[in-house]
C-alpha cells in the first residue's frame, strides 16, 4: 500500500482508517459498545493520531449492529475487501498508471487487465457517509455553496467536490454510462468541462432487448477502446480472464444467496445489501471480495440448514421487499428492523441482481469477455431498471414479491432521484392494490443524514408494523 | 387549409399570432381534426417534426400536425401529483394534469423522448390514466457525436413513423418530405430573421411578442404560421422601435411555454432581446440540408441531430456555451438572467457552468428559480430589479 497517497489525500485516509478500525475491533472480540470503548483506547497506544480520531466519529449504531454474531464476520470480510483494493488502487497510482474514475454500473477487470489505477468515487464516499458520523454533509454543503443545486443527487456531488478539494484524487479520465440520470450525467459533464478531463460515455439506451444491448454493447466495447488509445494500455487476456474467472466466483456466491432469501425464515442479514453493491463494483479486483461474499452465502446456508432466521427467537418473521434500496447513512436500518420489528430484508432495488437473468460471463475469448461484462453492466443496479419505463423495475418488484413471498413493501426514496420519484404510485399499486402487499413510502436523503433522522423513519416503522401485526391479528 | 381562418375576424397577423388560443380552443386544431387530420403532440425539440408533417393518407388524404405540449393555464397539479412526486419538476406535471383533465382528448398521437428523467416519466401515467391513440418514445442518445450515434437515432424516429404507418395507414413520399423540409426550412428562416428584430438597437418587438409568436407557431400549422409570420414581420418592420431599453436581455435555461416571466423582466423597462431556450433560438437554429443527393429523411434527422444541444446531451457544453457567447454579441446582451424548474437537474448545472463562465467574460449574470404555474411575481420582480440596477 501507498503511505504516501493514501495520506494525501484525506478521503482516502478516513477509509483506510475506518478499515483498520473494523479490522481491530472485529478481530479483538469487541462485543458490545462498551468493549469497543475500551477498543478504542488500546488503539490510543499504538495506533496513529488520525486512526484513533476516526475511531471517535464512528456511527455507535452501525457499530453496534456490525458486532452482533449474524453481521460481524461478512462485515469484517468486506472491510478488508475494501482495505485490499483501496491499497490496490493507491499502488498503481504510486506507480504513476493512469487513474480512471468510473461509474458505479460497470465491475473494474478491464481496468486492471490494463494495468490502470481505477476508482469507483461513489463508491468510496459511500463508506464515509455510512461508518462516521460526520459523514459528507460538510462536502455536500461546499458543493451547494459553489453553486451546485440541492436537488442534484449527492452521490456525485460529494465525490466530486472532494476530488475539487483534493480529498480524492482527481482522475486522468472518466468513463460513465448515461444512466442512470440527468444528475449524474450534468456532474461528469461539469468535472470534464472545469478540468479537461477525457470523458469516456457509453450511451444507455431507453430499453431493455437485444437491440439495445447490441447498441450498448458497442458503447462500452468503444470505450475501453478509446481508454485503451489515450493510455497506451491494452488489454492483457489472460489477466483480464483471471479477474472475470475470480468476479465470476463472487457474483456465483452472489447468485446463490439469493435463492437463500426465499427459504422461510429469511437466513440472510439484511444490512450487508450495500455492501454487495459495493462489493459488486469491485468484482473481480481482490480474492477478499470472493471471501466476503463467500462468508455471506456460507452462514445464510448454515442458518438455512437449521431453520433458524435473523430475527430474535420468538419474533413473528414479516418478510420485506425494500423497493427503492438502502440508505448510506443508515446502514443499520435493516438490522435494526429485524431485531425490533421482526422485518427481514428480501431484496432492495439498489443490490438486487438477477442471477438467472445475468449469469456468468463465458471467459473463451477477449470478445466473449468484452460482451458478457457488457452485459453485466447493461444489467447493473441503477442501470437496467433506471434507463427504461418504469413497468420494468415495476415487473421486478412483483416478481420478487411473489416469489419470495413478501408481506409488505418498504420505499426509502431519496428525495433527489428524479427516477425513483416518478412510480412509487404505479409500484403501490402494483403490490398493495394487485397483490395486496401494503407499502410504506417515504422520503428521505441518501447520502446527507439531516434531511431525515433515523429517528423519524424508525418511529414511521414502528406505527407502519404495528398496524400491519394487527390487521394480521 | 385554409390560412384565413382568423385573419378576417381579427385585426392582423400578428394580432393573431399574439393571441392565438391554445388546445382545444385552437380554431386551427379544430379545423384540422375536422378534415380528418390527425393532430400529434410532442414533448421535446429532439422530435424531428418534419418526419410527422410529411406524412399523408387516411381520410381524403389528410396529413399530421405536430403540436408541441404546453401546460399554459394550468393552476392545480393536485390530480398529477398522485402519479408524480413533488420533488419532479412541475412542467411535466402540469402537463399530466392537463391530460387528466382532459384538455388533450384532441390528439390522435403523443411522442415523448428520453430528454429529461422528469419528462420521460409522464410517459407511463398517460399511457395507463390519459391515453391517446399512439404514444410512442424516441430514445434519444445522449451524445450527438459519431455515425453510431446518429444510426441510433435515425433508427428511433424510423420506428415512430412505422408506429404512425402501421396505426393509421399513413405513409411519406421523398417528395412530402421535400416539402415538409421546405417548409420548415422557411419557418427557421423567418423565426431568425424576427430573432434579428429583436436584436436590433431598438428592438421593433418585445421578448413577450416574440414568446407568444414561437407559441403560436407550435400551435398551427406551418405552412399557415409561415404566412402570417411573414406578415407579422411585415408589420412589425413598419415600428419605430423601442426606445430607452434599460437593459437588453438574453434569457436561457428551463422550457418556458407562457410570457410571465418575461413579462415581469420586461415590466422593468428591460427588453429580452434574446434568449437560448429549447423552445426559442436553440428550436429553430441549423436548416435541413436541402441537396437533392441526400437522403430527406436521412437530412432531417441529421439536422435534430447536429443542432445546438440540450444540456443532456454530454460533449455538447462547449458548443452550448460558445453558442450563448455568440447570442449575447448577436444581440449586444446587457445581462443574462439563467432560470431554471424547481428540480431540473440539467438546468441546475448548466446555468451554474454558464454563470461561472460568463462571469469570467465580464457578462453579469442573474439566476432564477422558479415553479412552472406563476407563482412569487413580486420576488421575482425585485430580484430582477436588483439584478438592473447593478448592470445599468
Amino acid at each position: 500500500m501507498s503511505e504516501a497517497i493514501i495520506a494525501k489525500y484525506p478521503l482516502f485516509q478516513r477509509l483506510d482508517d475506518v478499515c483498520t478500525i473494523a479490522d481491530y475491533l472485529l478481530t479483538q472480540g469487541a462485543n458490545d459498545l462498551e468493549e469497543v470503548t475500551d477498543a478504542l483506547i488500546s488503539m490510543c497506544m499504538t495506533y496513529p493520531e488520525h486512526v484513533v480520531e476516526t475511531g471517535l466519529l464512528m456511527n455507535v449504531e452501525v457499530l453496534a449492529a456490525s458486532l452482533k454474531p449474524k453481521n460481524r464476520s461478512h462485515v469484517h470480510a468486506h472491510f478488508m475487501a475494501i482495505q485490499k483494493h483501496l491499497h490496490d488502487i493507491t499502488d498503481q497510482m504510486e506507480a504513476g498508471k493512469p487513474l480512471v474514475a468510473h461509474f458505479p454500473s460497470m465491475t473494474p477487470e478491464p481496468f486492471i487487465a490494463m494495468d490502470l489505477a481505477y476508482m469507483c468515487a461513489e463508491q468510496l464516499s459511500l463508506y464515509l457517509v455510512g461508518a462516521l458520523t460526520d459523514g459528507v454533509e460538510e462536502i455536500l454543503d461546499a458543493s451547494e455553496a459553489d453553486g451546485i443545486p440541492g436537488h442534484s443527487c449527492g452521490f456525485q456531488r460529494a465525490p466530486f467536490k472532494a476530488m475539487e478539494t483534493g480529498q480524492l484524487p482527481m482522475p486522468d479520465m472518466f468513463m460513465c454510462t448515461t444512466a442512470p440520470c440527468n444528475s449524474s450525467n450534468m456532474l461528469y459533464q461539469m468535472m470534464m468541462q472545469r478540468y479537461d478531463i477525457p470523458m469516456f460515455v457509453c450511451d444507455s439506451p431507453y430499453y431493455w432487448n437485444d437491440r439495445s444491448f447490441d447498441y450498448f454493447k458497442e458503447e462500452y466495447k468503444r470505450c475501453l477502446q478509446g481508454i485503451s488509445e489515450l493510455t497506451g494500455h491494452t488489454i492483457d487476456v489472460d489477466v483480464l480472464r483471471e479477474r472475470v474467472e475470480m468476479s465470476n466466483r463472487q457474483l456465483q456466491y452472489m447468485y446463490e444467496l439469493q435463492q437463500l432469501r426465499r427459504l422461510k425464515p429469511n437466513p440472510d442479514p439484511g444490512m450487508h445489501r450495500a455492501m454487495d453493491l459495493a462489493a459488486w463494483l469491485m468484482a473481480g479486483s481482490n480474492e477478499e471480495c470472493i471471501t466476503y461474499q463467500k462468508m455471506c452465502y456460507d452462514e445464510a446456508k448454515a442458518r438455512a440448514d437449521k431453520g433458524l432466521g435473523v430475527i430474535p427467537e420468538g419474533m413473528k418473521e414479516i418478510r420485506t421487499l425494500h423497493t427503492y434500496g438502502w440508505t448510506a447513512h443508515f446502514l443499520s436500518f435493516p438490522d435494526w428492523l429485524e431485531d425490533e420489528l421482526g422485518s427481514t430484508e428480501l431484496e432492495c432495488g439498489l443490490s438486487i441482481y438477477p442471477g438467472e437473468l445475468v449469469g456468468l460471463v463465458d471467459t473463451t475469448s477477449l470478445d466473449t469477455m468484452l460482451d458478457g461484462l457488457a452485459w453485466r453492466s447493461f444489467n447493473a443496479v441503477m442501470h437496467r431498471t433506471v434507463m427504461t419505463f418504469s413497468d420494468l423495475h415495476i415487473q421486478d418488484m412483483v416478481s420478487v414479491a411473489t416469489e419470495y413471498d413478501a408481506e409488505v413493501a418498504l420505499f426509502a426514496g431519496n428525495n433527489t432521484c428524479k427516477w425513483g420519484w416518478t412510480y412509487p404510485k404505479m409500484l403501490t399499486e402494483a403490490l398493495q392494490d394487485n397483490l395486496g402487499i401494503p407499502c410504506l413510502t417515504w422520503e428521505t436523503d441518501l447520502m446527507d443524514k439531516r434531511f431525515r433522522s433515523p429517528e423519524d423513519v424508525k418511529e414511521m416503522c414502528r406505527e407502519f408494523f404495528n398496524t400491519v401485526r394487527m390487521s394480521e391479528a | 387549409m385554409s390560412s384565413d381562418v382568423l385573419t378576417a375576424a381579427t385585426a392582423s397577423a400578428l394580432d393573431e399570432l399574439l393571441t392565438l388560443p391554445l388546445r382545444g380552443d385552437n380554431p386551427y386544431i379544430r379545423e384540422w381534426k375536422q378534415k380528418g387530420g390527425l393532430v400529434v403532440g410532442f414533448v421535446c425539440s429532439y422530435v424531428p417534426e418534419e418526419l410527422l408533417v410529411a406524412h399523408t393518407g387516411g381520410v381524403a388524404n389528410a396529413r399530421i400536425l405536430p403540436i408541441r405540449l404546453g401546460a399554459t393555464g394550468c393552476t392545480t397539479t393536485e390530480d398529477a401529483d398522485v402519479y408524480m412526486h413533488k420533488f419532479i419538476c412541475s412542467f411535466p406535471r402540469c402537463l399530466l394534469q392537463l391530460g387528466l383533465d382532459g384538455e388533450y382528448n384532441f390528439l390522435d398521437g403523443l411522442v415523448f423522448t428520453s430528454c429529461c428523467e422528469h419528462m420521460r416519466r409522464v410517459y407511463e401515467p398517460w399511457r395507463d390514466r390519459v391515453g391517446v391513440g399512439i404514444q410512442s418514445m424516441i430514445s434519444v442518445p445522449h451524445a450527438n457525436t459519431g455515425d453510431h450515434h446518429f444510426q441510433w437515432y435515425y433508427d428511433e424516429a424510423m420506428n415512430v413513423l412505422s408506429d404512425v404507418d402501421r396505426k393509421y395507414g399513413y405513409h411519406t413520399t421523398t417528395q412530402s418530405l421535400r416539402d415538409a423540409i421546405k417548409t420548415y426550412n422557411r419557418y427557421r428562416e423567418l423565426m431568425l430573421e424576427l430573432y434579428r428584430l429583436r436584436a436590433l438597437d431598438k428592438p421593433l418587438l418585445t421578448g413577450s411578442e416574440a414568446m407568444k409568436i414561437a407559441i403560436a407557431g407550435f400551435n398551427m400549422p406551418k405552412e399557415v404560421f409561415n404566412d402570417k409570420l411573414e406578415a407579422a414581420i411585415a408589420e412589425i418592420s413598419k415600428r419605430p422601435g423601442i426606445e430607452n431599453v434599460r437593459a437588453r436581455i438574453l434569457i436561457s435555461g428551463s422550457y418556458i411555454d407562457d410570457t410571465n416571466l418575461i413579462d415581469i423582466i420586461e415590466s422593468t423597462g428591460a427588453v429580452v432581446v434574446t434568449d437560448a431556450l429549447c423552445m426559442g433560438r436553440k428550436h429553430i437554429e441549423g436548416m435541413v440540408d436541402e441537396s437533392p443527393e441526400l437522403d430527406p429523411r436521412k437530412a432531417i434527422v441529421g439536422r435534430y441531430f447536429n443542432k445546438i444541444s440540450c444540456p443532456r446531451m454530454i460533449h455538447g457544453l462547449p458548443d452550448r456555451l460558445a453558442f450563448l457567447n455568440k447570442l449575447i454579441a448577436e444581440a449586444k446582451v446587457d445581462g443574462v438572467i439563467l432560470e431554471k424548474m424547481a428540480f431540473c437537474d440539467n438546468h441546475g448545472i448548466e446555468n451554474h457552468i454558464d454563470e461561472v463562465e460568463l462571469e469570467k467574460a465580464g457578462v453579469p449574470v442573474l439566476k432564477l428559480e422558479r415553479e412552472y404555474m406563476a407563482t412569487d411575481t413580486g420576488r421575482y420582480k425585485t430580484r430582477v430589479q436588483a439584478f438592473l440596477e447593478k448592470i445599468s
